[in-house]
């Protein structure tokens, strides 16, 4: 069984209804509606973030769903999922959000381990390079942060 | 100056709303977490409550140049300086959990760390602490000799009182070193109707209880029940005294009396850790000791037993003339259950098997934690003990057995973690947890620890699986190899997770297979994987082999073919592999691998 998703401009898919499901936002929205040929409108995504995410869900179809928070947050990201998170950041930012959006939490995580990982090892100076930050803080209070960074525990 | 490309990236990770950019935060580390506060005032608010949540005093911890000698005191002024220029944007209003075990700090100390940091819920003392507080820093505490400055413990004490009574935040206290002198759990006890804020109190001590000191009225659970009666979560020990009330409850449920009135049931508490206790020489002793904690707290969903103490499996005759009707008090609500035991963990189980066993059987989760190899760990007579069971851990040295010489019913079992096992001998575990256990979906286990139990000779399955596997590869290699970790999970056929746990030091890489192979020992599916490691051998990649990885290895993904095995240029003159090989052969391949928590990719 199939289910059609209309992206926010307006690009019509078609995709199975399990990988549709991987979307806890979409499965709920087909429990309310019940089996029609409507197409699910999807105002938040776009047709490029929304092939990207249907790719996803039709690598991960069947993956076992787990809700413990840390194994989660502690699972390495696969090699598969690290190839697919090399896209420029502002896919990278708008896939995160329509994981949010779509509620789709592993692939938010695979988002969120994603941005950790291009921050590891990483400077403040650095972090604010790679995402084009602008320092909102004065010499004298940066210099604070860092007095009261000595006192936080590293583990 | 900004380009307009950067405005565009920076609008990008400025758009994720706020609780994204806290997952982002709670997937990196301290170090990360203390750079990106850094980073802008945004970034700042967002990480400081996360990075202040909990302090540790503690000079290990916190080595830093401002004042090398003491830094927490160092911290200490800080804090307080923020607190008087502008309370409202303090890191202190952040920290929810101290743990203090610095030496360097009084009392005194503690109690203004407290008075800055109003919001803490989770105080943690390490004994050490205590100890030097109460004896002089310089001076090492003496049973016989304490207190030393009388004026100085009665000073001490003081400052408990305040930071006790004064500090009504406070939900969840723990005294975090067993070795506590007696006289300081004395003062503790004394501490007690300061304490009725609490909801969790963790007294962690293996010391004999003060039964003959000036203090025995307060140290026991009827008195700390009067003084803290919201508990929901205890570590505590119970004196002999105490639990020899049993008897008398016994006697006077038999004849109608008021029971209640002699052990006063406890229903807040529902977690309960009995801590070390050097009174139980015996089995029986324990009988009555849990048959006491089952009258006393009738709701406990938890219970931890921390048995230190060994006894004999030879007890268990005594121990059944021992043990109560179950009917007149048993665990209904139990669900959770840890058995941490130095001698016969066959006599705790049997214990408290018997006061679980009237229905509703509720205990889903058991974790057993074995210190010594003898007296064996029975997984049969576990699972007919706890028939509800869904989970099951367990750790250490021990003889883990199950001789299925009977037909007996399969067990409920879907979680099983004996990764940090070892067993000894019994070569027909492994095969028996398998035909026990076929609803497991999560097995995590010790290759190198369970594969040496598969031995030659032993005529099952498991055995069978194992012996064909190394003989195709034997046949099939195409170069030679050092000698491979094997194990056969012949009997797990519904996993949907395998976690296997490669205990080593190698820095070579190596390579994992995962065979599938019929009852009629037809290979079905062959799957390869490279892994790598770090220069302290701790597993930091795995691909698919042939993906990127070195071409000469690329034939190995075919070793189980056949027809590889009549390839006369496969043996002429094979090259070598110095690699380490680890292989693992089922008749049903689970869907999720796991290879030292790294995740084996599917393509």
């Amino acid at each position: 069984m199939s289910v059609r998703l209309l992206s926010s401009d307006s690009e019509d898919f078609t995709v199975a209804k399990e990988v549709a499901e991987r979307s806890m936002l979409i499965k709920n929205m087909l429990e309310d509606v019940g089996d029609n040929d409507n197409p699910i409108p999807l105002p938040n995504v776009t047709a490029k973030i929304l092939r990207k995410v249907i790719e996803w869900c039709e690598h991960h179809l069947g993956d076992p769903v787990t809700n413990d928070e840390n194994e989660r947050r502690n699972t390495e990201i696969d090699e598969w999922d690290q190839k697919f998170m090399e896209v420029d950041q502002e896919t990278l930012f708008d896939i995160i959000l329509a994981a949010n959006y779509l509620d789709i939490k592993p692939l938010l995580d695979v988002g969120c381990k994603t941005v950790a990982n291009m921050i590891k090892g990483k400077t403040a100076e650095e972090i604010r390079k790679i995402f084009n930050i602008v320092n909102d803080l004065t010499p004298e209070e940066e210099a604070q942060i860092r007095k009261e960074n000595e006192w936080a525990e590293d583990r | 100056m900004t380009s307009p490309s950067s405005i565009e990236c920076e609008a990008h990770i400025s758009s994720l709303p706020q609780e994204l950019l806290e997952s982002i935060l709670l997937s990196s580390d301290k170090q990360q977490q203390k750079q990106l506060r850094c980073v802008n005032r945004r970034f700042h608010d967002l990480v400081t409550p996360h990075l202040f949540q909990s302090i540790t005093l503690n000079v290990e911890a916190n080595a830093m140049n401002i004042i090398p000698s003491s830094p927490c005191l160092a911290l200490l002024l800080y804090l307080e300086q923020q607190q008087k220029a502008c309370a409202g944007v303090s890191v202190a209003r952040h920290v929810r959990s101290i743990k203090a075990g610095h030496v360097d700090l009084s009392l005194e100390d503690l109690t203004r760390f407290l008075r800055v940091c109003p919001g803490v819920t989770d105080l943690a003392l390490f004994a050490s602490f205590l100890t030097e507080s109460f004896n002089g820093r310089q001076e090492q505490i003496n049973s016989s000799s304490f207190p030393a400055d009388r004026q100085q413990a009665v000073s001490s004490e003081d400052h408990l009182q305040v930071i006790f009574g004064g500090c009504s935040s406070i939900r969840n206290l723990q005294l975090m070193d067993p070795q506590l002198c007696q006289q300081v759990i004395n003062v503790m006890h004394r501490m007690l109707p300061y304490l009725s804020h609490l909801n969790s109190l963790d007294l962690g001590l293996c010391v004999p209880m003060p039964e003959q000191s000036f203090d025995a009225e307060l140290c026991n659970l009827a008195s700390l029940q009067s003084h803290c009666p919201h508990l929901t979560s205890l570590a505590f020990p119970v004196a002999r005294a105490e639990y020899g009330l049993i008897d008398t409850w016994q006697e006077s449920k038999k004849k109608g009396g008021d029971f209640d009135s002699v052990i006063r049931p406890w229903t807040t508490v529902t977690d309960f850790w009995l801590v070390g206790h050097s009174d139980l020489t015996s089995g029986a002793k324990l009988g009555r000791i849990i048959a006491f904690v089952c009258v006393k707290f009738p709701r406990l969903t938890s219970l931890t037993l921390d048995l230190n103490c060994p006894f004999a499996l030879e007890d268990t005759a005594a121990l059944k003339q021992t043990l109560m009707d179950p009917s007149l008090g048993c665990f209904r609500h139990l669900e959770t259950l840890k058995l941490e035991c130095y001698g016969s963990i066959g006599v705790a189980q049997h214990v408290l098997g018997h006061f679980t066993s009237i229905e509703p059987r509720k205990l889903k989760s058991l974790t057993l934690k074995f210190h010594v190899d003898v007296g064996g760990f029975d997984f049969l007579e576990t699972v007919s003990q706890f028939p509800a069971l869904e989970s099951l851990h367990t750790e250490g040295i021990g003889q883990l057995e199950a001789d299925l010489e009977n037909d007996v019913a399969a067990c409920s079992l879907a979680r099983i973690d004996i990764s940090s096992s070892w067993p000894v001998g019994s070569s027909n575990t492994l095969d028996a947890i398998g035909r026990l256990s076929p609803s497991l979906q999560y097995l995590k286990i010790n290759i190198g620890a369970w594969g040496t139990t598969i031995l030659s000779g032993t005529d099952n399955e498991t055995f069978r699986l194992k012996d064909f596997a190394l003989g195709r590869l034997n046949l099939a290699a195409p170069c030679s190899y050092t000698s491979p970790r094997t194990i056969s999970l012949a009997h797990f056929n519904h996993l949907s997770r395998l976690d296997i746990v490669d205990y080593g030091s190698q820095q070579t890489p190596g390579l994992l297979f995962l065979a599938e192979v019929s009852y009629d020992t037809t290979l079905m599916t062959l799957k390869s994987w490279f892994i790598e490691k770090d220069q302290s051998g701790k597993t930091c990649s795995i691909r698919c082999l042939g993906n990127s990885t070195p071409p000469e290895l690329d034939a190995f993904a075919n070793w189980f073919d056949p027809c590889e095995c009549d390839d006369d240029s496969v043996t002429s003159d094979p090259p070598s592999f110095d690699g380490f090989m680890r292989v693992i052969v089922m008749h049903s391949l689970p869907e999720h691998i796991y290879y030292d928590s790294l995740k084996a990719p599917s393509k």
